[in-house]
Parts: structure tokens; sequence; C-alpha cells
């Protein structure tokens, strides 16, 4: 066929046709995807933190404010997504934690698959508490699981306290609100009491702390949270029967 | 957009269907959305429209059903008709309901033309 790409075309060829029924989630291929991260994470005790914000929520500096302190804990490891650059990635490392840049291009969100790829090149060591930290975004990545074991959003004091309403899907999946930088709070309009009556309207009951990265307020009870959280996941490590990574699915 | 994305999951899906059947080409496609489905039913379309081209759907039909969305009150029990995801409950006033179904992506069913199938085009990993 001398044009491969004419062989396509709008106007439908003579032949019978037949009708298939499928009755398929048409997401079922990420959900499989996550499954296996979260398998994978559960079998070696891997506590994974899906972060899920606006841009310039302080994903990033919380991240390189942590690691120090949970490193006298346990291993650590970062996955990060963004659009473009490297430079978080760089922030991770140089706070010391090994991590893994996802450079998404023009999509809007991490998927299960990217995730995957990360794993792969990352590793994390059993018993570890891996970040992966998404897409500066509060529409899109909620949608999308990526076999987290928890997921945490942020917002910052600076970008108003009736989000949580306005961007509900997010809130709603939150298993952990972080109210952060609180140091501006003197100088921004935040209704910090309102903020989380809207945030637990639509997540019952949801935890909240205040933090804030730089000053260092706040830090322990995140700290105390994540330790508490990675000793609910830590089975007895399963000896070497443990479900491989599967490659990034077509 | 992520409506590009997961038209191209559905494009693929449908492509993998129809060559296993030995067909020709997809003349029609029809999926399922849910009311509080996290995707905008137009942008989807759209996103059809475009990404069809040099896959074996290139002719297809698009038909989305719309699923209305049902959920229950934790505090009271009622049932009720939701047409936002966090509204609080009608009968009670109590929040968030609990999304029973009408969130849903599904692929339903595809008709096909029999024939012999021109050579893949749609590449994995060439996201949008």
């Amino acid at each position: 066929m001398s044009d491969p790409a004419r062989a396509y075309t709008t106007h439908p060829p003579a032949g019978e046709r037949r009708a298939l029924a499928v009755e398929m989630d048409i997401l079922q291929k990420y959900n499989a995807l996550a499954a296996a991260t979260r398998d994978y994470c559960q079998e070696r005790g891997i506590l994974s933190i899906n972060l899920l914000s606006s841009p310039g929520s302080g994903k990033t500096e919380l991240l390189a404010r942590t690691i120090p302190r949970l490193q006298a804990h346990c291993p650590v490891a970062v996955i990060e997504g963004d659009q473009h650059t490297e430079l978080d990635t760089l922030r991770i490392r140089a706070a010391g934690a090994p991590s893994v840049q996802i450079n998404t291009g023009r999509a809007c969100h991490l998927d299960a698959g990217r995730v995957q790829e990360a794993l792969h090149l990352l590793l994390p060591a059993p018993g570890s508490v891996l970040f992966i930290e998404n897409i500066g975004n509060l529409v899109c990545p909620t949608a999308f699981d990526l076999g987290e074991s928890r997921r945490v959003v942020l917002l910052s004091v600076c970008e108003g306290d009736d989000k949580p309403l306005k961007y509900a899907e997010a809130f709603a999946s939150a298993d952990l609100l972080l109210i952060t930088k609180t140091s501006l709070l003197p100088h921004v309009r935040f209704d910090t009491a309102a903020c989380i009556a809207q945030a637990r309207s639509v997540c019952r009951d949801v935890p909240v702390l205040l933090l804030d990265a730089i000053s260092g307020e706040g830090m322990t009870p995140w700290l105390s949270w994540l330790l508490q959280q990675r000793a609910a996941c830590m089975p007895a490590l399963q000896p070497a029967a443990v479900t491989p990574l599967r490659g990034a699915q077509p | 957009m992520h409506e590009v994305a997961v038209c191209r999951t559905l494009l693929q899906m449908c492509e993998q269907l129809a060559r296993e059947q030995g067909a020709a080409s997809i003349c029609c496609v029809e999926i399922e959305l849910g009311a509080l489905a996290p995707l905008d039913s137009e942008a989807l379309r759209f996103a059809f429209e475009v990404m069809r081209q040099d896959t074996l759907a290139a002719a297809a039909a698009l038909h989305i059903t719309r699923v209305a969305a049902h959920g229950s009150c934790a505090h009271c029990g009622s049932s009720t008709l939701m047409t936002q995801r966090y509204s609080p409950c009608p009968h009670c006033g109590s929040a968030p309901l609990l999304l029973g179904d009408g969130d849903q992506l599904r692929l339903r069913r595809i008709e096909i033309v029999d024939g012999p199938a021109p050579p893949l085009l749609l590449q994995d990993g060439c996201g949008p």
C-alpha cells in the first residue's frame, strides 16, 4: 500500500456490519495499573502519598523540608510531576532523597501508567515513604487514581478560604488537608475555621493540619501523621514471591 | 485537557477489539457517560472527531448515552437524584451525599465492518 494514511477513509466501506457488546470501563487500564502499583507498595510496606494542590501551594518546599526529618525514621523517595523542567526533582535530590521527574508535556495530570514507569526507575526500598507530587492543578488530577495509599491535598492561605467548595472533587478525595504558608496569615484574608468547615462539608471528618514548611510551624504533627500512616501500611513484609512491577501497558 | 487522553484510550480499546475481530473499520461507538463523570461530553465529542482520523474509527459515529446520578444520605437514609456532586441532602441538609451511580464512563458496544484492516497507525506513547 503506497500511502497507509489513505487506507483510512471517512466513507465507510461496503461490508457486513456486526455489533460487538463490550461493557468495559474506559479507564480500566489505568485502574489496573493503579491496582498493580497499590499491590507492589502494600507487599513492600511502602506508604505512597499523592500530593494534590494548585501550583504554588508549597508541595515541593514541604517535601524538601520533610525529607531530612523523615529520613531519621525510614527511607524516602519522590516521584515529581510537572508539565516541563526538572527543577523540582533537582530540589528533592538536593534535600537528600532519590527522585524521578515525570514531564507530562501538554497533559494536565499524572496517570497510573506514568507512575508505573517512574517506579521502574526509582525502585523505592521496602518500608519507604514514597511521595508523588502531582501536577499543580486542583481539577484534573482528582479523577486519576495513581495507586496511592493516601491522598493529601494542600491549600495555602494565599489562595482563599472558599476553595473547598469551588473545587469540591479535589477536597472530597482527601485523606488529609494541609493548610500551608500559615506564617502569612497576618497578611491575607483567610478564615481558617470557615475553610475547614467547607472542607468537611464535602469530605466528612477529614483531618486538617496547619503548617508552614519554612518557619517549621506545624511540621511535627505532619511528621507524626506520616509515621502513623506508615505504621498502618506496614504488613509483615512478604518473602520473595511478591508482585513484580508491570511494564506500562499500551 | 484530559478528555483527549480519555478519548485516546477509548480509540485504542475500539481498535484492539476491532482488529481482534478481523474488522476493516468501525462504524459506530456507543459509550455511557454518567451525569457526574469527571468529563465534559462536548469536549469528549470534539476530541473524538479529531482523534478518530487515521484510525479504524475514522468514519465512526459516536453515541453518548447520559445516565442520571443517584445517591443516598448517610444521615437520614433518603435516596435522591443528584445533579451536583457535593450538594447537601435535599431532605435533611446533611452533606456530603453518598454517590451510588452516575460517574461511570463505559464503552458499551461498537459496530464493525468486516474486511481486511489497514495497517496500524495509532501509536502508543504519542500523547496529546
